[in-house]
């Protein structure tokens, strides 16, 4: 319905139809049986390459574990890319660019989907996405384009190097959100400088766990640039989303709430990713055929996963957003320790145990956090 | 004083016309990525990187120079204009060509929106995001 010039009402329960996600559905289905049926009845190959059916086989649980990995990165205001190159790199033989490139274009597409959705519904703000996605873009360019250099010119020395910084950082901000509890869902902002107001960010949005409209101020918008460019600059040379950054960003520096955080941080992959993604394009590291499988079952999830974004509670998001956090920074400074010789490269048994442990401590937490009223929700009524 | 109900929050034209618009081109990039793995394992003889070779050199850890060997090298990030109907072409196209460009193009039209809004600065930043994504995808 049109109010006025520009602006129509929200309509919060109809911004994915539902038979466009049932015919993705159902054409994945059809198509990777019909490929299974394909390499099963084709005749053996010759000695060296892969069979059809193996072929179909990895597809297949590239696929599930692409559904998977995006549904729960997206949902911890992240995109799939910040789960995927860890893992990868960790099981995995496959060369670092390949896996850098894929999880970029994973990060990409689970931005892209997602936040086609969250622009729609009005919980991400273009705005502050356009302003984010100007730094996030052009540090991601770099980044990448360094990355492809390092691939070429350097050893693991300089990798190590900034693998064990980023980890760090997660410290860090982990840490200052498990300080910060009441303050991080909804922070307070006291003061708006005259930058912020100039750039008219505010943008009110419906918050349906509390089902009624927020609309809170955002303050510090020039601190905020040079931070998201250091995060893009990160995010593009390891092909990683870095949703665990971005919403941080936002939710410190800028005031804005956890959820919404969430929701600009995959609009702003989905933007500052595409220009973060061409370096490795260029370079052949997008394989198509092996990105393909990741990416459809990475867009499924994204799109399962932007419809329960709007409906889960903040705290839930804050507790999934953490556990993604404790383990990425496991990730980075494991690898970063093994680089410089100064531990033996984790097992895959410890990863999975650290993971298990992690997920388990912050699961009780989410199912805690979902069952608690809101504080907030009582203030407000 | 506000225009709008409590439950309904207004969202800017610009934002719905970008949220439509990337949206339906990254489901169109899905659906490509769907059908063009199926495409290639149905005429194996037909892709530029035969997927049987490209699965075997990735998965035993061969790099991006190893895995385009077969191929006589890498053929360039938009190599789908001179493939023909392959299924790597086809999941390339859209990978790179609509995926990649897929902000570029709800971009260009949210900037229509912040002009008539008046939103200059907007609209320029807006325009200058899409101008960079398109000379990144410059060969």
């Amino acid at each position: 319905m049109r109010l006025f010039h520009g602006y129509t009402v929200a309509m919060p329960h109809r911004w994915n139809r539902p038979g466009e996600l049932n015919v993705l559905v159902i054409l994945a289905l059809v198509t990777y049986a019909g490929m299974g049926l394909l390499g099963w009845a084709q005749a053996s190959p010759p000695e060296g390459t892969a069979d059809g059916l193996m072929i179909w086989a990895w597809s297949t649980a590239f696929f599930l574990l692409g559904f998977l990995i995006t549904m729960t990165a997206v949902l911890g205001g992240a995109a799939g890319g910040v789960l995927f190159t860890p893992f990868m790199l960790a099981f995995t033989p496959v060369d670092s660019l390949i896996i850098r490139a894929t999880g970029m274009i994973l990060a990409l597409f689970a931005g892209l989907i997602s936040s086609g959705s969250l622009m729609r519904a009005g919980l991400a703000n273009l705005r502050l996405t356009l302003y984010g996605a100007a730094g996030y873009g052009l540090g991601a360019l770099a980044g990448a384009r360094g990355a492809v250099w390092v691939h070429r010119h350097m050893g693991a020395t300089g990798e190590g190097m900034v693998r064990l910084s980023l980890g760090l950082i997660l410290v860090y901000l982990i840490g200052r959100m498990l300080l910060q509890r009441g303050k991080a869902e909804w922070p307070e902002v006291s003061h708006v400088d005259r930058f912020t107001r100039f750039l008219a960010l505010r943008q009110p949005y419906f918050e349906p766990s509390l089902g009624r409209l927020m609309d809170r101020p955002v303050t510090r918008a020039g601190a905020f640039f040079p931070a998201i460019l250091v995060v893009g600059l990160i995010s593009g040379f390891f092909g990683m989303g870095a949703g665990w950054a971005i919403v941080s960003a936002q939710n410190f520096i800028m005031g804005v709430p956890l959820k919404v955080a969430a929701a600009n941080s995959v609009s702003i992959f989905g933007m500052g990713g595409s220009l973060a993604v061409w370096p490795y394009v260029h370079e052949g590291a997008v394989l198509p055929l092996f990105v393909a499988p990741w990416l459809s079952g990475a867009i499924l999830g994204g799109l399962v996963a932007a419809r329960l974004l709007v409906r889960v509670r903040a705290a839930v998001v804050r507790y999934l957003l953490l556990a993604l956090m404790v383990f990425s920074a496991y990730g980075l400074l494991t690898r970063a320790a093994a680089m410089f010789g100064w531990l033996p490269e984790p097992s895959g048994f410890l990863t999975i145990l650290v993971l298990t442990a992690t997920f388990a401590v912050f699961f009780r937490l989410m199912i805690r956090a979902h069952r608690t009223r809101d504080p907030t929700a009582e203030n407000r009524s | 004083m506000t225009d709008y109900s409590p439950s309904s929050p207004p969202i800017p034209a610009e934002q719905r016309v970008y949220g439509r618009v990337i949206y339906g081109l990254a489901y169109l990039s899905c659906l490509l990525c769907l059908l063009g793995p199926a495409l290639a394992v149905s005429f194996p003889e037909r892709n530029v990187l035969p997927p049987t070779h490209m699965f075997e050199t990735v998965l035993s850890g061969g790099s991006v120079a190893d895995v385009w060997a077969k191929s006589g090298g890498f053929p360039g990030a938009h190599f789908y204009r001179t493939a023909g109907f392959s299924g790597d072409a086809l999941t390339q196209f859209g990978l790179a060509f609509i995926g990649g460009t897929a902000s570029a193009w709800g971009l260009l039209a949210a900037s229509f929106y912040f002009v008539r809004r008046r939103a200059w600065g907007y609209a320029l930043l807006a325009l200058g995001i899409v101008g960079l994504v398109w000379l990144s995808a410059l060969p």
